[in-house]
């Protein structure tokens, strides 16, 4: 299984494409594996009054935020994207530079709960476009 | 493999600056680790647009981190037409032949 798992990983390392954005992805999940399992602990911490609307608002942020970026990541590379085979780049370009900002600040606020977690609502919102175009890169 | 990188690197962290003590400071922290992530990708995206337009346009790409870009025959963006009979060898088409 490990040498299978080498096998592939090599690979994916071959083509600059396949190799720069599984690189990509690698820090994009790295950035979301501090999001989902630490960013609970730093509402409950932080915000420990807003227990309930933190578990109920985060959610839906995740559920609805989460589906509408990445479904209009693929649509707006697909639509616009025709012949500009750098557009595709730019979709996860752009949805990572405006998302950036937004993370650190909603994680940076500790005496407004509703101003972070708008924030955060927005991170998602503009932060996940990259899988389809990124996939279709591939 | 990302994920488990990313759960020793926070959970050192945590560690290091006493987050049970001082929670104010995991703001910080997820902060320096989602400045990392977001950046990181978008140089890694940009990279590989570049390789996507020269596999598109039959181009080669070389990036601005690499040695002797324009004595190599790279245009000012990097990239220069591909021959598939020069690099036929490394491609294993033995078009010269």
């Amino acid at each position: 299984m490990f040498k299978k798992f080498i096998n592939s990983l090599t690979e994916i390392l071959k083509s600059p494409i396949s190799r720069y954005t599984t690189m990509g992805a690698s820090f994009r999940y790295f950035g979301q594996f501090a999001s989902d399992y630490y960013l609970p602990l730093f509402y409950l911490s932080n915000y420990s009054t807003h227990k309930a609307e933190f578990a109920l608002v985060y959610s839906v942020i995740n559920m609805v935020c989460g589906f509408v970026s990445s479904l209009a990541g693929g649509l707006i590379s697909d639509k616009f994207g025709k012949g500009k085979p750098m557009f595709k780049a730019w979709v996860c370009i752009a949805g990572n530079m405006i998302a950036m900002p937004l993370f650190v600040a909603s994680v940076m606020i500790t005496d407004n709960f509703w101003l972070s977690i708008s924030l955060t609502a927005l991170r998602f919102l503009f932060g996940e476009p990259w899988r389809s175009p990124s996939v279709t890169m591939i | 493999m990302s994920s488990v990188v990313a759960a020793l690197i926070i959970g050192a962290l945590f560690k290091r600056f006493d987050v049970v003590a001082n929670p104010a400071i995991i703001g910080k922290i997820l902060a320096l680790i989602g400045g990392i992530a977001y950046t990181g990708s978008a140089v890694a995206f940009y990279l590989a647009g570049k390789y996507y337009i020269a596999f598109k346009r039959n181009l080669k790409y070389r990036s601005i981190f690499t040695f002797n870009r324009k004595s190599r025959g790279y245009d000012s963006k990097g990239f220069k037409p591909f021959d598939p009979k020069v690099h036929s060898d490394e491609l294993g088409l033995n078009l010269n032949k």
